[in-house]
C-alpha cells in the first residue's frame, strides 16, 4: 500500500515536472525571439489604438450615449477613458493567442501524425498546452504593458488601480483558456478530419460573444445575458470589464470555473479521439 | 530568357493565365468539402461582422457621417475586392513562403513572366466566398440604381488593384529578407483597416489608413464614390490603384534580383 503510494506520489511529481519544464521550455523560446515580440507588440499598439480610437470618438461624438456618474459622456456605462482601457485589455488578450490555433491543433489530428502523441510515456496532451501557454504568456505580458502606456497616453489614467491589479491574472486566465477551448474544438478532427475554416468561425464567434469588438453591454438585451452565460466571455470580456475600472473579483471565479470545464472537455475529447485512432488503427 | 519572353504574344499570355486560373479553380474545387467549409466560413466572418456593427451603430447612432447602411455598402466593397485578390490571386501573400518550398524556383523555369503566373496559381475557397457575398449583399442592403450600381463596380476592382498591389509589395519585401512576418503583417493590417469607416477617426489615424496601409483606398473610398460620386475622387482611386500595383511589380522585381533559391532540397 505504501509503495502504491509511493509509486502514485512519484507519477504526480514527474508529471509536474513535465508540465513545467514544458511551460519554462514555451517562456523561453518566446522571450528569446525579440523580433518576433516586438512585432507582435507593434500590430497589438496598431490594432487597439484604432479600434479604441474608433470607441472613445464614438462615445465623445454619439447622439445617444448617457452621461455618466461624474458628468461624462457614456456608453453602456463605458466613459471615453474606461472604453480604451477594455478595449487595450481584450485585445492583449486576444492577439497573443494565435489565431489559427485550432488549425495547429486539428492539423495533426486530420493528417494522422497524432499518433505519435500516443506512444510517448507521458500524455503529451497537457505539456503541449502548457508549452502553449509558456509561448504566448511574454506576449500577454508585453502587450498588457504596452497597452497600459498607450492607454496612459492616449485616454488618461486607469479608471480604478484595484481593478486594473484583478485584470492581471484574469489576463492570464484569459489566455490560458483561450488555448484549452481551441484545443477542444481541434480535437473535433478525430471525427471531422478537415476541419478548415472551424477557428474563423470560433474567432467571429468570440468577437460578438466574447466582447472583443463591442463590450457585452453594449449588445442587445435579448443577447447579452445568452453572452453572459456562455465561456467565450471568459477569454476576452473578463480582462476588459476589469481593466475599465469595475471591480468584480466573481468574473475570475467565473473564468475559473470556465477553465475546470474546458480541461474536462479537452481532456474527454483527446479521450476518445484517442480510442478511435487505436480502433482505426486495429 | 527575355528573347522567349518576346516572342509570346500579349493574347497568348492572357490565354496562358486564363487556363492557369482555370486549372487552380478546378484544383480548389476538387475538395469539394474543405471547398464549401472555406467558402461557408467566410460567409460566417462576414454575417459576423454585420452583425458586430448592426450592434455597434445601434447603440452609438451614426458617428461622424457613418452608419448601419453605409457600413453594410463598405462590407459589401470590401468583400468583393478582398473577395477577388484572396480567391483568385491568394499567392500574393504567400511570396516568401513560396520560396521556402520551392515555388517561385520552379515559376522561374518557365517562359511567361512570373509575377502573374504566381498570383494565378492559387484558388481560395475562402475568398470565394468573400467574391460571391460582396455583390450578393451590395444588391440585397446597398440600394442598388444603374449609376451605384456601376460605381461600386469601379470601385471594388480598383480597391482589388489597391491591395493586390500593396501585398505584391510587402511580400515582396518578406521575400527579398526571407521572413514572412512582413507580409503576414501587413496583410494583416490592411485587412483589418479595410473593416473600419476611416473617417471616424482623427487626422493621424487617417494618414496612417490612406498612405503608410492604404486601407482607406481599399474600402472607404470607393463607399465615398458610392455615395457621393465625384471625378476627381475616381481619378484619385484609379491613380492610387495604378500607383500600388506598379509599386507592386517593382517591389516584386528588385526582390527577384537579390533571389536566390532556399528550396529545401532535402526534402526531394
Amino acid at each position: 500500500m505504501t509503495t502504491l503510494h509511493a509509486d502514485t506520489d512519484t507519477r504526480v511529481v514527474s508529471l509536474l515536472r513535465v508540465l513545467w519544464r514544458s511551460f519554462t521550455a514555451g517562456f523561453a523560446l518566446t522571450s528569446a525571439d525579440k523580433v518576433a515580440l516586438a512585432a507582435r507588440a507593434l500590430f497589438f499598439v496598431v490594432v487597439t489604438s484604432v479600434l479604441a480610437s474608433m470607441w472613445r470618438v464614438a462615445v465623445l461624438v454619439n447622439n445617444s450615449g448617457s452621461v455618466s456618474g461624474g458628468g461624462e459622456p457614456s456608453v453602456a456605462g463605458y466613459t471615453a477613458v474606461a472604453i480604451f482601457w477594455y478595449i487595450a485589455a481584450a485585445e492583449a488578450a486576444l492577439i497573443p493567442v494565435p489565431s489559427n490555433l485550432i488549425e495547429q491543433v486539428a492539423k495533426p489530428i486530420a493528417d494522422e501524425s497524432v499518433e505519435v502523441w500516443f506512444s510517448r510515456p507521458v500524455y503529451a496532451g497537457l505539456p503541449t498546452v502548457l508549452f502553449r501557454f509558456g509561448q504566448i504568456l511574454p506576449v500577454s505580458l508585453t502587450c498588457a504593458l504596452t497597452g497600459s502606456v498607450l492607454a496612459v497616453a492616449l485616454a488618461g489614467p486607469p479608471p480604478n488601480l484595484v481593478a486594473l491589479t484583478l485584470a492581471l491574472p484574469a489576463l492570464c486566465l484569459a489566455a490560458l483558456l483561450s488555448i484549452v477551448m481551441q484545443y477542444s474544438f481541434g480535437g473535433v478532427a478525430f471525427w471531422l478530419g478537415d476541419i478548415s475554416g472551424m477557428w474563423l468561425v470560433y474567432h467571429r464567434t468570440v468577437f460578438i460573444l466574447g466582447g472583443l469588438i463591442i463590450p457585452l453591454e453594449t449588445l442587445p438585451p435579448w443577447l447579452e445575458p445568452v453572452a453572459g452565460a456562455l465561456p467565450f466571455m471568459a477569454t476576452v470580456y473578463v480582462p476588459g470589464r476589469l481593466a475599465s475600472g469595475h471591480v468584480e473579483p466573481t468574473l475570475i471565479v467565473r473564468q475559473l470555473f470556465w477553465l475546470t470545464v474546458a480541461l474536462g472537455v479537452v481532456a474527454l475529447v483527446f479521450r476518445r479521439g484517442e480510442e478511435r485512432v487505436c480502433r482505426r488503427s486495429l | 530568357m527575355s528573347a522567349e519572353l518576346v516572342a509570346i504574344r500579349p493574347r497568348s499570355l492572357l490565354r496562358v493565365y486564363g487556363r492557369l486560373l482555370a486549372n487552380s479553380w478546378y484544383e480548389a474545387y476538387s475538395n469539394r468539402a474543405a471547398f464549401w467549409t472555406g467558402a461557408g466560413a467566410m460567409t460566417t466572418n462576414n454575417v459576423a461582422w454585420i452583425i458586430i456593427w448592426a450592434f455597434f451603430f445601434d447603440e452609438v447612432g451614426t458617428v461622424r457621417g457613418w452608419d448601419g447602411d453605409r457600413i453594410r455598402l463598405l462590407l459589401a466593397v470590401l468583400a468583393t475586392a478582398a473577395g477577388l485578390v484572396l480567391g483568385f490571386f491568394n499567392n500574393v501573400r504567400r511570396l516568401a513562403e513560396m520560396a521556402d518550398t520551392g515555388e517561385i524556383d520552379a515559376a522561374l523555369a518557365l517562359p511567361i513572366p512570373t509575377l502573374p503566373y504566381l498570383a494565378c496559381r492559387r484558388v481560395k475557397p475562402g475568398g470565394i466566398g468573400d467574391f460571391v457575398f460582396g455583390p450578393v449583399l451590395f444588391l440585397l442592403a446597398a440600394n442598388p440604381t444603374p449609376v451605384r450600381t456601376a460605381t461600386y463596380v469601379v470601385g471594388s476592382l480598383s480597391g482589388a488593384a489597391v491591395l493586390i498591389g500593396f501585398l505584391t509589395a510587402v511580400g515582396s519585401v518578406g521575400l527579398r529578407y526571407r521572413n514572412d512576418v512582413v507580409s503576414e503583417q501587413g496583410f494583416q493590417a490592411i485587412l483589418l483597416f479595410a473593416f473600419y469607416p476611416v473617417d471616424i477617426f482623427g487626422p493621424w489615424a487617417r494618414f496612417f489608413m490612406y498612405i503608410i496601409v492604404p486601407a482607406g483606398f481599399v474600402s472607404a473610398v470607393p463607399v465615398r464614390l458610392v455615395d457621393e460620386f465625384s471625378p476627381g475622387l475616381l481619378a484619385l482611386q484609379l491613380g492610387v490603384a495604378v500607383a500600388l500595383m506598379a509599386v507592386g511589380v517593382l517591389t516584386f522585381n528588385w526582390a527577384m534580383r537579390h533571389y536566390t533559391s532556399g528550396a529545401a532540397w532535402t526534402q526531394a
